[in-house]
């Protein structure tokens, strides 16, 4: 069994009286330590498979099974379990404590976690060694997404989930961002998964999943995945 | 312009929650400020339309003497009065319960009819509504004397209310246990009566002057000082009728006594005569009795002596007789035969000489010896004879010596008879004398007897006590009065909560706005880049906030202008009868609350606009650079700062960054706080007072008011008071005095303690000098503390009070003592007499009842005996005020209620801010998997910290804000404790950690249901 498999996976909301169908006949495998890029137009469901993913939204039916466990089957309680010991989480408006400083950041979320890292090696990691004590108003953008994802690691996550991680950032600290969560992902081995709309970024890598209103469209397996810096922007 | 409009509109339903939260806080804090402002004037209005409707008398006068016809026309002269009516009441005990039944008056103080129907006919009454049913049959006892009624039994047609008896407490009755308990209203045609028992009088235009108002004052205080001018004088006059009617009467009484005295003294004057007479008579019957017994006495000497002397004769010649027997030796019984023997021989020698001749010689012998014969025989017949003669002679005198016997013993039973008939004389004259003498005696002890009676009903006359004139305005009426206290109490409440409270709602508006403007810098930045000038986008603002405004006035005006006076008046009516409450909501105030509310609110919105506003469209547009972290003052102090959890970092960090919130915060909770906390310590205050005034200082059980002054108590009564089980008792002299103090005239009783050494079993007086019990200095008089505050009265100063006749005293103040309601001054029988120069005499007596004593037993034995006037008990002055406060309390209620409603909404107010304005902070941390518990927890720390902040300046606000209300609401017979219990600290602390607890409970489900995915979408 794949480490993550979804199956025939759903997704509605009700709005007021209309029903929408965010994703529908989602099946796809992850294997572990793979670099996933889910890719796909604006409203395709990328977000929304994210956040099932996440653990921060039920689906509607079908199955989705992380390291054996079917989380779809989660009750509310073990969903803010499975968030905080298995999932990381790396957003594209960085979602730092604007009153924490960078180390603090990362203190917030491993004070939760049964395994952490230690928050000082994982920021030295990311290239923070010397703004531990800066707050988020005295960081750029991307160093504030690096403290995000310092912040994500730091969990000793199982998954770790990205939404547009560069997004908000000019292509060059976008650059340096993509290198580091490769970078992380080969070096801890950590599962990772990254959702764009832009189809370049999705040649760094190992599976590429395309959606289209809602559904996959085409699962892409790239054994030979390219370095972020052979990227043509 | 319509669309902002439009968009104004979608706002409110968009943020509804926020729309809806500035709406019932404008609404709350209106309603409650209108509510309570309005609760006296619909309270006034009411009263006095009732007052009018039913033309409640302005006045009253009674007289201990009754008003007559010329009483009352001197009254409808005045100038100042509207309508005079004299009337009749009188009190009676029907079924054990004192009742007072009224004269049903057409003109004034009408009844509202509740049920039934006026009486028509005789024999029917209406009566109390509250005690009484239609059909109800009552009798009401006789009076033996003095009556006025003359119908008896009456069957109840028409139940009522009476605008005189407003209050459930009715007042003083003159029967039974002193307390009326009901009334009743009989057609005045069954009064009869030379006299007026009152009058009822309204004054000129005072209809038109609302009660209780300067101006009723105004127009009633021109009849009134007319009033007390008349009063002497009908008084005199009055008093001057009774004394010609007493002096005549006297003239009356005395001449018939004169008469009576005249004709008892002839009557023993005759008798006198009468008696002198027969005196003399009897006196010439003993002088003649007397004449004759001495007559008698020499009648019989001379008889017996006469007889003795012919006795003596007799006995003489007796002797010769007896002499000549002897000589003849002779005895008496022969001399009969001899004269016998005699005569034979005579005859026989007659004879022989007859035949004889002459010369015979024994002729002559024979002739001697016939002559010896012859004269023998002669001696012997003459002896006869003088035996005859003696014989004869002795008959005589024993005839005469028997006679005079006779005679004598005849006299002497006459004399006997006279005699006893003197005795006889004597003695009725003795009794007649004697009873002339008792009568003297009697006349003279009734000359006395009446002349003190007519010297004494003189004096009596001199005594007469002049009628007096009670003038009694609508006060005297138990109700009229107190219902406006009470009234006034929740105005003078209502100066000072609700400005508190308008404070706290603006403060949460403000609030409100600041963050609302603060969410939507991004629209306004739109706004403003497309063109739409300042004005423009703040009058969309302006537009919300007018909407929220005028619909939460109008909703807070209608409540509170219904609901807090109905809620009040209906407390009141628990101790009232009063008419339906009738509520007016007056336009101009109303529009002016409104229009003050619309101006409140447009300062606050331009206020939190203007920040917004003055930034370019391009940096509005721009998100606004989230508040930098920073480091705060409290990680310098590193070793504490080290020591903290990390949580707690985190929340110390937050605390100081969101200065302005914490604030808000701490004022929002801490003007909740003090509201609850002067709510609890009025509570304190109020309840407090009665068991300290009637607990700790005033403590004796009853209070036994004595008709007439005595100097010690009679032992008569002693036994009365045996029986009683009344072992501690000291008599007291009460009067009643006033002083002035700010230009009004106050009440105060002095008291005099006939033991003051031994007061304490009745009264303890503590000093507030050196906190002891006071030892009643013998140089001058102990006053209660607050009219010591009212006079600035200190030991050793002088105050002035005036009797009821106005007379001026200056007393020495030698202590001031702790008490809480009512001023008193105390003193002992030795200053009262240095200061009034006179002795002092008791006409009361303080006294502890044994436990389980029947007050109404024993109030109804002692009144009967007409020694006593009244009883008052402690418990039932205890009873009187705590129905007094119960009001207050539970105006203090509503207040409570009303600040937990604030502390709620504010503290929900700020966590619903605190939660929007971190969503997105919450969001990540439910994202990284915090449990809803800990993500509440990170959130509460806070609120608890700032609640608990806030809760402590709350507490010490509220002790000023308690001293400030008790300020206001404080009337100048009543000291209010200013101590607050510590329970009402915890009670107030608990109640805004428990509303905190409950608004974190409702933020812990919404910060469950934050939708982290939507809250992070956005940009910041």
């Amino acid at each position: 069994m794949a480490y993550i498999e979804l199956k025939k996976v759903k997704k509605e909301y009700q709005m007021g009286e209309v029903k929408i169908v965010a994703a529908h006949d989602v099946s796809f495998t992850i294997e572990k330590g793979e670099l996933v890029v889910i890719l796909g137009p604006s409203g395709a469901g990328k977000t929304t498979i994210l956040n099932l993913l996440g653990g921060m939204d039920s689906a509607t039916s079908g199955k989705i099974f992380v390291d054996g466990q079917d989380i779809t089957s989660y009750q509310r309680k073990e969903l803010i379990g499975y968030r905080r010991n298995s999932i990381g989480f790396v957003f594209q408006f960085y979602n730092l404590v604007q009153n924490l400083t960078a180390l603090e950041n990362v203190e917030l979320a491993i004070q939760i976690c049964k395994n952490p890292f230690d928050p000082k090696t994982i920021l030295e990691q990311v290239g923070l060694g010397s703004r531990l004590n800066n707050f988020p108003a005295q960081l750029s953008g991307g160093e504030q997404q690096r403290v995000a994802i310092a912040r994500a690691i730091a969990k000793n996550p199982k998954l770790l989930l990205c939404d547009e991680p560069t997004g908000a950032l000019d292509s060059k600290t976008g650059i340096k961002i993509l290198e580091l969560l490769q970078k992380t992902a080969r070096e801890m081995g950590m599962t990772t998964i990254i959702i764009t709309h832009n189809a370049i970024i999705s040649e760094i890598a190992d599976k590429v999943i395309r959606l289209k209103n809602g559904t996959v469209e085409e699962v892409i397996t790239q054994p030979h995945p390219k370095q972020v810096k052979e990227l043509d922007w | 312009m319509k669309l902002l409009f439009k968009m104004s509109f979608a706002k409110m339903r968009k943020t509804i929650g926020r729309f809806l939260s500035v709406l019932f806080i404008v609404a709350l804090g209106v309603g409650f400020f209108a509510g309570l402002r309005e609760t006296t004037p619909d309270i006034l209005t009411t009263l006095d339309s009732y007052y009018d409707r039913t033309h409640l008398m302005d006045f009253k006068v009674v007289s201990t003497m009754g008003l007559t016809e010329s009483d009352i026309e001197s009254l409808k002269v005045l100038v100042n009065v509207e309508t005079v009516i004299p009337s009749y009441s009188t009190d009676r005990l029907i079924d054990g319960d004192a009742i007072r039944i009224h004269a049903l008056e057409e003109e004034i103080n009408q009844v509202e009819l509740k049920e039934g129907r006026l009486p028509e006919g005789k024999g029917e009454c209406l009566a109390d509504a509250t005690k009484y049913q239609v059909g109800d049959k009552i009798h009401i006892p006789q009076q033996s004397e003095g009556e006025i009624l003359d119908t008896f039994d009456y069957t109840v047609v028409g139940t009522v209310h009476s605008p005189l008896y407003i209050g459930k407490e009715k007042g003083i009755a003159q029967v039974g246990n002193g307390k009326l308990e009901s009334f009743l209203f009989l057609p005045k045609e069954n009064f009869h009566s030379e006299v007026y028992t009152e009058v009822y009088i309204t004054a000129k235009d005072a209809q038109s002057a609302t009660a209780y108002q300067k101006d009723y004052q105004e127009k009633t205080s021109l009849l009134e000082e007319e009033l007390i001018s008349l009063k002497p004088i009908r008084e005199t006059i009055r008093y001057e009728e009774i004394l010609e009617e007493a002096t005549k009467e006297i003239q009356k009484i005395e001449n018939e006594y004169q008469k009576e005295k005249e004709k008892a003294e002839k009557e023993l004057a005759d008798a006198k005569q009468t008696l002198d007479e027969s005196k003399q008579e009897l006196d010439s019957a003993r002088r003649k009795l007397q004449q004759a017994k001495t007559e008698l006495a020499t009648k019989e000497q001379q008889g017996r002596e006469q007889l003795q002397a012919a006795r003596r004769e007799w006995e003489s010649g007796y002797r010769a007789y007896q002499e000549a027997l002897a000589t003849y030796q002779i005895t008496e019984d022969q001399i009969a035969s001899q004269v016998e023997l005699l005569a034979q021989e005579i005859e026989k020698l007659s004879n022989l000489l007859a035949t004889m001749s002459p010369d015979d010689p024994n002729y002559a012998v024979y002739q001697a010896t016939l002559a010896q014969l012859q004269q023998q025989r002669s001696q012997l017949t003459a002896l006869i004879e003088t035996k005859e003669q003696l014989e004869s002679t002795n008959q005589t005198i024993t005839a005469q010596e028997q006679a005079l016997e006779e005679q004598i013993t005849s006299a002497k039973a006459t004399i006997t008879k006279s005699e006893s008939e003197i005795a006889s004389g004597e003695q009725k004259w003795q009794e007649g004398y004697q009873e002339y003498e008792e009568g003297v005696a009697l006349l003279s002890e009734k000359t006395a007897e009446a002349e003190e009676k007519i010297s004494l009903a003189k004096e009596e006359l001199n005594n007469i006590e002049k009628p007096v004139w009670y003038l009694l305005d609508r006060t005297d009426n138990n109700g009229y009065i107190s219902i406006w206290e009470d009234a006034e109490k929740v105005d003078s409440i209502a100066q000072v909560f609700p400005i508190f409270f308008i404070l706290v709602v603006a403060l949460m508006c403000f609030n409100t706005m600041n963050r609302m403007v603060e969410e939507e810098r991004g629209e306004i930045g739109t706004l403003s880049s497309l063109g739409y000038s300042n004005f423009n986008i703040m009058s969309g603002y302006l537009f919300y906030v007018f909407f929220a405004t005028v619909i939460g006035v109008t909703i807070g005006l209608l409540v509170g202008y219904t609901a807090i006076p109905t809620i009040i008046y209906q407390i009141y009516n628990a101790n009232y009868i009063l008419p339906e409450l009738i509520i007016t909501i007056k336009v101009i105030p109303f529009l002016l609350l409104v229009g003050c509310s619309l101006i409140l609110m447009f300062l606050i919105t331009i206020l939190s606009c203007r920040k917004e506003l003055k930034g370019s469209p391009a940096s509005l547009l721009r998100p606004k650079a989230p508040k930098a972290g920073k480091k705060v003052f409290f990680e310098k102090i590193t070793f504490l700062w080290k020591r903290l959890s990390f949580t707690g970092k985190v929340t110390a960090r937050n605390m100081f960054r969101y200065k302005k919130r914490i604030i808000m915060t701490v004022l929002g909770i801490a003007g909740s706080s003090a509201l609850l906390l002067t709510g609890f310590g009025l509570q304190d205050s109020i309840n407090q007072l009665v068991d300290l005034q009637y607990g700790n200082i005033i403590h004796y059980d009853a209070l036994f008011v004595f008709q007439d002054p005595f100097q010690t108590i009679p032992s008569d009564w002693e036994s009365s008071f045996e029986e009683d089980h009344i072992e501690e008792k000291m008599p007291i002299y009460q009067e009643s005095f006033t002083f002035e103090a700010k230009d009004i005239s106050h009440d105060v009783y002095l008291m005099v303690l006939s033991n003051p050494e031994n007061s304490d079993q009745f009264l303890s007086l503590r000093s507030k000098i050196n906190e002891e019990n006071t030892s009643f200095p013998r140089d001058g008089v102990v006053i209660t503390q607050k009219m010591a505050q009212l006079l600035q009265a200190e030991v050793g100063d002088f105050i002035k009070i005036r009797n009821s006749q106005n007379e001026l005293f200056l007393l020495p103040v030698a202590d001031v003592v702790e008490n809480y309601t009512l001023h008193y001054i105390y003193l002992s029988p030795e200053s009262y007499e240095k200061i009034f120069e006179k002795p002092v005499s008791y006409n009361s007596m303080m006294a502890n009842l044994e436990e389980g004593t029947d007050k109404e037993a024993l109030s109804t034995k002692w009144m009967n005996t007409k020694l006593v006037s009244t009883i008052n008990y402690t418990d039932d002055n205890i009873e009187i005020f705590d129905t007094m406060i119960s009001g207050l309390n539970k105006i203090v209620y509503l207040i409570i209620g009303a600040s937990c409603m604030l502390a709620f909404i504010v503290l929900y107010n700020l966590t619903t801010i605190n939660i929007t304005e971190r969503i997105r902070e919450i969001s990540t941390l439910k994202v990284l998997g915090f449990y809803d518990r800990e993500v509440s927890s990170y959130v509460y720390r806070e609120t608890l910290l700032l609640t608990i902040l806030g809760i402590a300046v709350g507490l010490v606000l509220g002790i000023s804000l308690h001293a400030y209300v008790l300020n206001v609401a404080e009337t100048d017979n009543i000291l209010f404790l200013r101590s607050i219990d510590w329970s009402s600290y915890l009670f107030s602390f608990l109640i805004t950690i428990l509303f905190g607890a409950l608004v974190q409970l409702f933020t812990h489900f919404r910060l469950k249901k934050i939708d982290m995915i939507e809250s992070l979408k956005s940009v910041e």
